[in-house]
Protein backbone atom coordinates (compact mmCIF):
# COMPACT_ATOMS: atom_id res chain seq x y z
CA UNK A 1 0.00 0.00 0.00
CA UNK A 2 3.05 2.46 0.75
CA UNK A 3 4.53 1.64 -2.59
CA UNK A 4 1.59 2.00 -4.21
CA UNK A 5 0.99 5.75 -3.02
CA UNK A 6 4.41 6.40 -3.47
CA UNK A 7 4.15 5.50 -6.93
CA UNK A 8 0.90 7.42 -7.55
CA UNK A 9 2.16 10.88 -5.77
CA UNK A 10 5.10 10.77 -8.32
CA UNK A 11 3.46 9.37 -11.42
CA UNK A 12 -0.31 10.92 -10.76
CA UNK A 13 1.00 14.69 -10.76
CA UNK A 14 3.50 13.88 -13.50
CA UNK A 15 0.89 13.03 -15.94
CA UNK A 16 -1.51 15.36 -15.15
CA UNK A 17 1.10 18.26 -14.67
CA UNK A 18 2.80 17.60 -18.06
CA UNK A 19 1.26 19.59 -21.02
CA UNK A 20 2.68 20.34 -24.29
CA UNK A 21 3.52 17.19 -26.28
CA UNK A 22 3.91 17.47 -29.77
CA UNK A 23 4.28 20.42 -31.69
CA UNK A 24 3.03 20.03 -35.15
CA UNK A 25 4.55 22.92 -37.29
CA UNK A 26 2.57 24.25 -40.46
CA UNK A 27 4.49 23.56 -43.96
CA UNK A 28 4.66 27.08 -44.24
CA UNK A 29 7.76 27.20 -41.95
CA UNK A 30 10.37 29.41 -43.01
CA UNK A 31 8.96 31.80 -45.28
CA UNK A 32 7.64 29.11 -47.43
CA UNK A 33 4.44 29.38 -49.13
CA UNK A 34 1.55 27.45 -47.50
CA UNK A 35 0.90 24.13 -49.38
CA UNK A 36 4.28 24.45 -50.79
CA UNK A 37 5.41 21.16 -50.37
CA UNK A 38 9.09 20.98 -50.22
CA UNK A 39 10.78 17.59 -52.71
CA UNK A 40 14.28 16.43 -51.48
CA UNK A 41 15.83 15.80 -55.38
CA UNK A 42 19.08 15.64 -53.85
CA UNK A 43 20.93 12.39 -54.31
CA UNK A 44 23.08 10.72 -51.03
CA UNK A 45 24.52 7.50 -50.48
CA UNK A 46 24.28 6.36 -46.88
CA UNK A 47 23.98 3.20 -44.85
CA UNK A 48 20.96 1.91 -41.96
CA UNK A 49 22.23 0.20 -38.81
CA UNK A 50 21.85 -3.37 -40.06
CA UNK A 51 24.61 -2.20 -42.67
CA UNK A 52 22.24 -1.76 -45.97
CA UNK A 53 22.60 0.98 -48.54
CA UNK A 54 20.36 4.00 -47.56
CA UNK A 55 19.16 6.50 -50.25
CA UNK A 56 16.95 8.84 -51.86
CA UNK A 57 14.79 6.13 -53.20
CA UNK A 58 14.13 4.93 -49.62
CA UNK A 59 12.11 7.94 -49.07
CA UNK A 60 9.92 7.19 -51.51
CA UNK A 61 9.01 4.32 -51.12
CA UNK A 62 6.62 5.12 -48.00
CA UNK A 63 5.87 8.39 -45.81
CA UNK A 64 8.85 8.70 -43.43
CA UNK A 65 8.92 10.41 -39.82
CA UNK A 66 12.65 11.46 -39.64
CA UNK A 67 14.55 12.36 -36.14
CA UNK A 68 17.73 13.72 -36.36
CA UNK A 69 19.95 13.23 -33.22
CA UNK A 70 22.88 11.36 -31.93
CA UNK A 71 22.96 8.84 -28.69
CA UNK A 72 25.33 11.18 -26.72
CA UNK A 73 22.33 13.72 -26.19
CA UNK A 74 21.00 13.00 -22.80
CA UNK A 75 17.29 13.83 -23.22
CA UNK A 76 15.90 15.65 -26.18
CA UNK A 77 17.00 12.38 -28.40
CA UNK A 78 15.62 9.50 -25.64
CA UNK A 79 12.56 11.86 -25.06
CA UNK A 80 11.92 11.98 -28.85
CA UNK A 81 12.23 8.44 -29.39
CA UNK A 82 9.88 7.42 -26.89
CA UNK A 83 7.70 9.55 -28.30
CA UNK A 84 7.94 8.00 -31.99
CA UNK A 85 7.86 4.48 -30.13
CA UNK A 86 4.08 5.48 -28.43
CA UNK A 87 3.09 7.16 -31.80
CA UNK A 88 4.05 4.17 -33.28
CA UNK A 89 2.05 2.08 -31.20
CA UNK A 90 -1.12 4.58 -31.80
CA UNK A 91 -0.91 4.50 -35.21
CA UNK A 92 -1.89 0.87 -35.01
CA UNK A 93 -2.02 -0.83 -38.07
CA UNK A 94 -1.57 1.80 -39.75
CA UNK A 95 2.07 1.71 -38.74
CA UNK A 96 3.57 -0.48 -40.92
CA UNK A 97 2.72 2.31 -43.69
CA UNK A 98 5.27 4.82 -42.35
CA UNK A 99 8.94 4.50 -42.17
CA UNK A 100 10.77 5.97 -39.18
CA UNK A 101 14.15 6.51 -39.05
CA UNK A 102 16.96 8.17 -36.36
CA UNK A 103 19.54 9.43 -38.39
CA UNK A 104 22.74 10.73 -36.65
CA UNK A 105 23.90 13.98 -36.14
CA UNK A 106 27.08 12.47 -34.64
CA UNK A 107 28.71 9.86 -37.46
CA UNK A 108 31.65 10.67 -35.35
CA UNK A 109 30.75 8.19 -32.78
CA UNK A 110 27.38 6.49 -34.06
CA UNK A 111 28.64 4.13 -35.99
CA UNK A 112 25.79 1.17 -37.50
CA UNK A 113 26.42 -0.87 -34.23
CA UNK A 114 25.89 1.37 -31.79
CA UNK A 115 23.23 2.73 -33.27
CA UNK A 116 21.71 -0.86 -33.53
CA UNK A 117 22.17 -1.07 -29.79
CA UNK A 118 20.94 2.34 -28.83
CA UNK A 119 17.25 1.89 -31.11
CA UNK A 120 17.29 -1.98 -29.46
CA UNK A 121 15.47 0.39 -26.45
CA UNK A 122 12.69 1.91 -28.46
CA UNK A 123 10.00 0.28 -31.63
CA UNK A 124 11.50 -2.34 -33.81
CA UNK A 125 10.49 -0.13 -36.76
CA UNK A 126 12.70 3.01 -35.97
CA UNK A 127 15.57 2.41 -38.43
CA UNK A 128 19.25 3.93 -37.21
CA UNK A 129 21.35 6.21 -40.28
CA UNK A 130 24.46 6.90 -40.53
CA UNK A 131 26.89 7.26 -43.13
CA UNK A 132 30.16 9.71 -43.90
CA UNK A 133 29.63 13.19 -42.63
CA UNK A 134 29.56 14.78 -46.35
CA UNK A 135 26.65 12.36 -47.30
CA UNK A 136 24.96 13.47 -44.38
CA UNK A 137 24.95 16.92 -44.56
CA UNK A 138 22.83 16.30 -47.93
CA UNK A 139 20.39 15.16 -46.35
CA UNK A 140 20.43 17.70 -43.75
CA UNK A 141 20.62 20.15 -45.83
CA UNK A 142 17.97 18.69 -48.34
CA UNK A 143 15.53 18.96 -45.19
CA UNK A 144 16.66 22.03 -43.68
CA UNK A 145 17.96 20.41 -40.37
CA UNK A 146 20.51 22.31 -38.46
CA UNK A 147 23.47 19.96 -37.04
CA UNK A 148 26.26 21.96 -35.66
CA UNK A 149 29.13 20.39 -34.32
CA UNK A 150 30.84 22.47 -30.67
CA UNK A 151 33.72 21.69 -29.45
CA UNK A 152 33.93 22.00 -25.46
CA UNK A 153 37.50 21.66 -24.99
CA UNK A 154 39.43 18.65 -24.13
CA UNK A 155 38.16 16.43 -27.28
CA UNK A 156 34.97 16.49 -25.90
CA UNK A 157 32.31 17.95 -28.07
CA UNK A 158 28.25 18.49 -28.44
CA UNK A 159 26.04 19.05 -31.77
CA UNK A 160 23.46 21.39 -31.89
CA UNK A 161 20.52 20.06 -33.82
CA UNK A 162 17.17 20.59 -34.68
CA UNK A 163 14.97 18.72 -32.55
CA UNK A 164 11.84 18.31 -34.56
CA UNK A 165 10.41 15.19 -36.51
CA UNK A 166 10.67 15.86 -40.27
CA UNK A 167 7.24 15.17 -42.13
CA UNK A 168 7.75 13.12 -45.95
CA UNK A 169 5.02 12.37 -48.01
CA UNK A 170 5.61 9.26 -50.12
CA UNK A 171 6.58 11.28 -53.22
CA UNK A 172 9.68 12.46 -50.78
CA UNK A 173 8.31 15.89 -49.99
CA UNK A 174 8.79 17.79 -46.72
CA UNK A 175 5.13 18.38 -45.63
CA UNK A 176 5.56 19.33 -42.43
CA UNK A 177 7.60 19.35 -38.97
CA UNK A 178 6.52 18.40 -35.32
CA UNK A 179 7.96 19.01 -31.87
CA UNK A 180 7.39 17.38 -28.42
CA UNK A 181 7.90 18.72 -25.28
CA UNK A 182 6.54 16.26 -23.28
CA UNK A 183 4.15 13.24 -23.14
CA UNK A 184 0.61 13.73 -22.40
CA UNK A 185 -1.35 16.44 -24.62
CA UNK A 186 -0.06 18.14 -28.25
CA UNK A 187 -0.13 21.70 -29.67
CA UNK A 188 -0.50 22.02 -33.39
CA UNK A 189 0.89 25.44 -34.91
CA UNK A 190 -0.80 26.12 -37.83
CA UNK A 191 -1.10 28.88 -40.05
CA UNK A 192 -4.24 29.74 -37.96
CA UNK A 193 -2.03 29.69 -34.48
CA UNK A 194 -1.11 27.59 -32.21
CA UNK A 195 -4.24 24.85 -30.82
CA UNK A 196 -4.02 22.70 -28.38
CA UNK A 197 -5.56 18.92 -29.84
CA UNK A 198 -5.65 15.36 -28.24
CA UNK A 199 -3.35 12.75 -29.33
CA UNK A 200 -5.78 11.26 -31.58
CA UNK A 201 -6.11 14.50 -33.58
CA UNK A 202 -2.65 14.74 -34.13
CA UNK A 203 -2.61 10.87 -35.36
CA UNK A 204 -5.48 11.60 -37.30
CA UNK A 205 -3.42 14.69 -39.02
CA UNK A 206 -0.54 12.34 -39.20
CA UNK A 207 -2.71 9.98 -41.22
CA UNK A 208 -4.47 12.50 -43.38
CA UNK A 209 -0.66 14.38 -44.13
CA UNK A 210 0.49 11.18 -44.92
CA UNK A 211 -1.56 7.88 -46.01
CA UNK B 1 3.91 1.19 -24.24
CA UNK B 2 1.60 -1.86 -22.95
CA UNK B 3 3.60 -1.33 -19.34
CA UNK B 4 2.83 2.49 -20.60
CA UNK B 5 -1.41 1.80 -20.75
CA UNK B 6 -1.65 -0.37 -17.95
CA UNK B 7 0.35 2.57 -15.48
CA UNK B 8 -2.12 5.13 -16.65
CA UNK B 9 -5.55 2.96 -16.40
CA UNK B 10 -3.91 2.21 -13.09
CA UNK B 11 -3.92 5.64 -12.22
CA UNK B 12 -7.05 6.37 -13.78
CA UNK B 13 -8.76 3.59 -11.29
CA UNK B 14 -6.72 5.18 -8.50
CA UNK B 15 -7.09 8.93 -8.85
CA UNK B 16 -10.05 9.18 -6.46
CA UNK B 17 -8.58 7.44 -3.07
CA UNK B 18 -5.50 8.91 -3.91
CA UNK B 19 -6.83 13.28 -4.39
CA UNK B 20 -8.09 12.53 -1.04
CA UNK B 21 -5.40 11.22 0.86
CA UNK B 22 -3.14 13.79 -1.61
CA UNK B 23 -4.75 16.68 0.48
CA UNK B 24 -4.50 15.43 3.81
CA UNK B 25 -0.63 15.42 3.79
CA UNK B 26 -0.71 18.60 5.91
CA UNK B 27 3.04 19.48 4.83
CA UNK B 28 5.49 18.38 2.12
CA UNK B 29 8.00 16.83 4.16
CA UNK B 30 6.31 13.23 4.25
CA UNK B 31 8.22 11.09 5.52
CA UNK B 32 7.50 7.83 3.55
CA UNK B 33 7.92 9.95 -0.13
CA UNK B 34 11.38 11.04 1.72
CA UNK B 35 13.52 12.21 -1.54
CA UNK B 36 13.93 15.56 -0.26
CA UNK B 37 17.32 17.00 0.72
CA UNK B 38 18.32 20.16 3.01
CA UNK B 39 21.90 21.42 3.65
CA UNK B 40 22.05 24.85 5.04
CA UNK B 41 19.30 27.19 3.43
CA UNK B 42 19.20 25.17 0.26
CA UNK B 43 16.65 21.84 0.14
CA UNK B 44 16.73 19.99 -2.82
CA UNK B 45 13.68 17.97 -3.74
CA UNK B 46 13.54 14.89 -5.60
CA UNK B 47 16.20 14.29 -7.77
CA UNK B 48 16.00 11.53 -10.71
CA UNK B 49 18.00 10.52 -13.56
CA UNK B 50 15.99 8.44 -16.57
CA UNK B 51 16.65 5.21 -17.59
CA UNK B 52 19.40 4.99 -20.06
CA UNK B 53 18.90 3.38 -23.91
CA UNK B 54 21.14 0.37 -24.37
CA UNK B 55 24.68 1.04 -24.61
CA UNK B 56 24.29 4.96 -23.55
CA UNK B 57 26.84 6.58 -22.80
CA UNK B 58 25.59 9.72 -21.16
CA UNK B 59 22.68 10.66 -19.25
CA UNK B 60 21.37 13.60 -17.06
CA UNK B 61 19.91 14.33 -13.95
CA UNK B 62 17.01 16.74 -12.16
CA UNK B 63 16.03 18.13 -9.13
CA UNK B 64 14.44 21.19 -8.00
CA UNK B 65 16.68 23.51 -5.72
CA UNK B 66 15.16 26.36 -3.63
CA UNK B 67 17.24 28.78 -1.42
CA UNK B 68 15.59 29.53 1.01
CA UNK B 69 18.17 32.08 1.89
CA UNK B 70 18.37 36.29 1.40
CA UNK B 71 21.64 35.64 -0.46
CA UNK B 72 22.61 34.07 -3.42
CA UNK B 73 23.93 30.47 -3.77
CA UNK B 74 26.10 28.55 -6.83
CA UNK B 75 25.67 25.11 -7.47
CA UNK B 76 29.55 24.88 -8.03
CA UNK B 77 30.01 21.20 -8.69
CA UNK B 78 28.92 18.04 -8.22
CA UNK B 79 31.26 15.24 -7.48
CA UNK B 80 31.41 11.64 -5.62
CA UNK B 81 29.67 9.88 -8.74
CA UNK B 82 30.62 6.27 -9.27
CA UNK B 83 28.77 5.66 -12.19
CA UNK B 84 30.07 7.80 -14.41
CA UNK B 85 33.65 9.64 -15.41
CA UNK B 86 32.29 12.87 -15.68
CA UNK B 87 29.96 15.10 -13.67
CA UNK B 88 29.37 18.55 -15.59
CA UNK B 89 26.11 20.86 -14.48
CA UNK B 90 24.70 21.73 -17.97
CA UNK B 91 22.23 24.46 -19.78
CA UNK B 92 20.31 23.17 -22.32
CA UNK B 93 18.35 26.01 -24.65
CA UNK B 94 15.72 25.78 -27.53
CA UNK B 95 15.59 28.17 -30.53
CA UNK B 96 14.08 27.98 -33.83
CA UNK B 97 13.69 24.24 -32.67
CA UNK B 98 17.17 23.71 -32.68
CA UNK B 99 18.69 22.63 -29.10
CA UNK B 100 21.73 24.00 -27.67
CA UNK B 101 23.49 22.61 -24.99
CA UNK B 102 26.46 23.84 -22.92
CA UNK B 103 28.44 23.19 -19.70
CA UNK B 104 27.94 25.87 -17.08
CA UNK B 105 31.37 26.76 -16.23
CA UNK B 106 30.77 28.89 -13.35
CA UNK B 107 28.18 26.64 -12.08
CA UNK B 108 24.36 27.08 -11.35
CA UNK B 109 23.51 30.72 -9.46
CA UNK B 110 20.13 30.35 -7.57
CA UNK B 111 19.24 33.74 -6.64
CA UNK B 112 18.22 34.65 -2.90
CA UNK B 113 14.87 33.68 -2.42
CA UNK B 114 14.47 31.57 -5.40
CA UNK B 115 13.64 28.41 -6.41
CA UNK B 116 15.30 26.16 -9.81
CA UNK B 117 14.35 23.44 -11.99
CA UNK B 118 16.37 21.03 -13.53
CA UNK B 119 14.26 19.34 -15.90
CA UNK B 120 14.55 17.84 -19.28
CA UNK B 121 15.36 20.41 -21.62
CA UNK B 122 16.57 23.13 -18.94
CA UNK B 123 19.66 23.16 -16.48
CA UNK B 124 20.51 19.28 -15.59
CA UNK B 125 23.10 17.38 -14.02
CA UNK B 126 25.27 15.73 -16.89
CA UNK B 127 26.87 12.44 -16.39
CA UNK B 128 28.96 11.77 -19.20
CA UNK B 129 30.96 8.21 -19.72
CA UNK B 130 28.26 6.24 -17.92
CA UNK B 131 30.04 2.76 -16.68
CA UNK B 132 26.26 1.29 -15.89
CA UNK B 133 23.52 2.07 -17.61
CA UNK B 134 20.84 4.03 -15.61
CA UNK B 135 18.50 1.26 -14.16
CA UNK B 136 15.14 0.51 -12.57
CA UNK B 137 14.31 0.51 -9.03
CA UNK B 138 18.25 1.83 -8.24
CA UNK B 139 19.30 4.81 -6.48
CA UNK B 140 22.74 6.73 -7.83
CA UNK B 141 24.73 9.00 -5.68
CA UNK B 142 26.30 12.21 -5.63
CA UNK B 143 27.69 15.18 -3.81
CA UNK B 144 26.11 18.54 -4.40
CA UNK B 145 28.81 21.06 -3.64
CA UNK B 146 27.28 24.73 -3.15
CA UNK B 147 29.29 28.00 -2.90
CA UNK B 148 27.81 29.50 0.43
CA UNK B 149 25.46 26.39 2.10
CA UNK B 150 28.69 23.37 1.42
CA UNK B 151 28.20 20.25 0.37
CA UNK B 152 25.30 17.95 0.46
CA UNK B 153 24.97 13.97 -0.13
CA UNK B 154 21.68 13.30 -2.50
CA UNK B 155 20.51 10.03 -4.39
CA UNK B 156 19.04 10.31 -7.82
CA UNK B 157 16.26 8.44 -8.25
CA UNK B 158 15.83 6.16 -11.44
CA UNK B 159 12.90 6.44 -13.58
CA UNK B 160 10.95 5.79 -16.73
CA UNK B 161 10.79 8.40 -19.52
CA UNK B 162 6.85 9.40 -18.48
CA UNK B 163 7.75 10.61 -14.86
CA UNK B 164 7.79 14.46 -14.57
CA UNK B 165 8.21 15.59 -10.94
CA UNK B 166 4.91 17.47 -9.05
CA UNK B 167 5.81 21.32 -10.27
CA UNK B 168 2.75 22.48 -8.68
CA UNK B 169 3.68 20.75 -5.67
CA UNK B 170 3.99 23.72 -3.20
CA UNK B 171 0.52 25.49 -4.41
CA UNK B 172 -1.13 22.32 -3.05
CA UNK B 173 -0.19 23.13 0.41
CU1 LIG C 1 24.13 18.03 -20.96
Amino acid sequence: MITKHILLKRILPSILVTTVVLVFIGYNFANKKPNTAQQIQVNFNLEDMNGNQFNQKHLKQKPSLLFFGFTHCPDVCPASLQLLTNLIEDLGTDADKINYYFVTADPERDTAKVLKQYLSSFNQRILGITGKEDELKKLYNALDVYIQKVDLGKGNYTIDHTASFMVINKDAEKVGTMMHEGFSKFIVIDNYGKIQISKDDVIKNLKKLLL
Amino acid sequence: MKKFFTIIIFILFSTSSFSSSHHSHGHKKNKEMDHDYKIGKIEIEKPYTFFTPNGAKVSAGYMKIENESNKQDVLQSVSNVSFAEKVEIHEMTMENQVMKMRPLKKGLVIKADTEVYLKPSGYHIMFIGLKEQISKGKKYKATLNFKNAGSVDIFFKAVGRNYHPDKNHHKHH
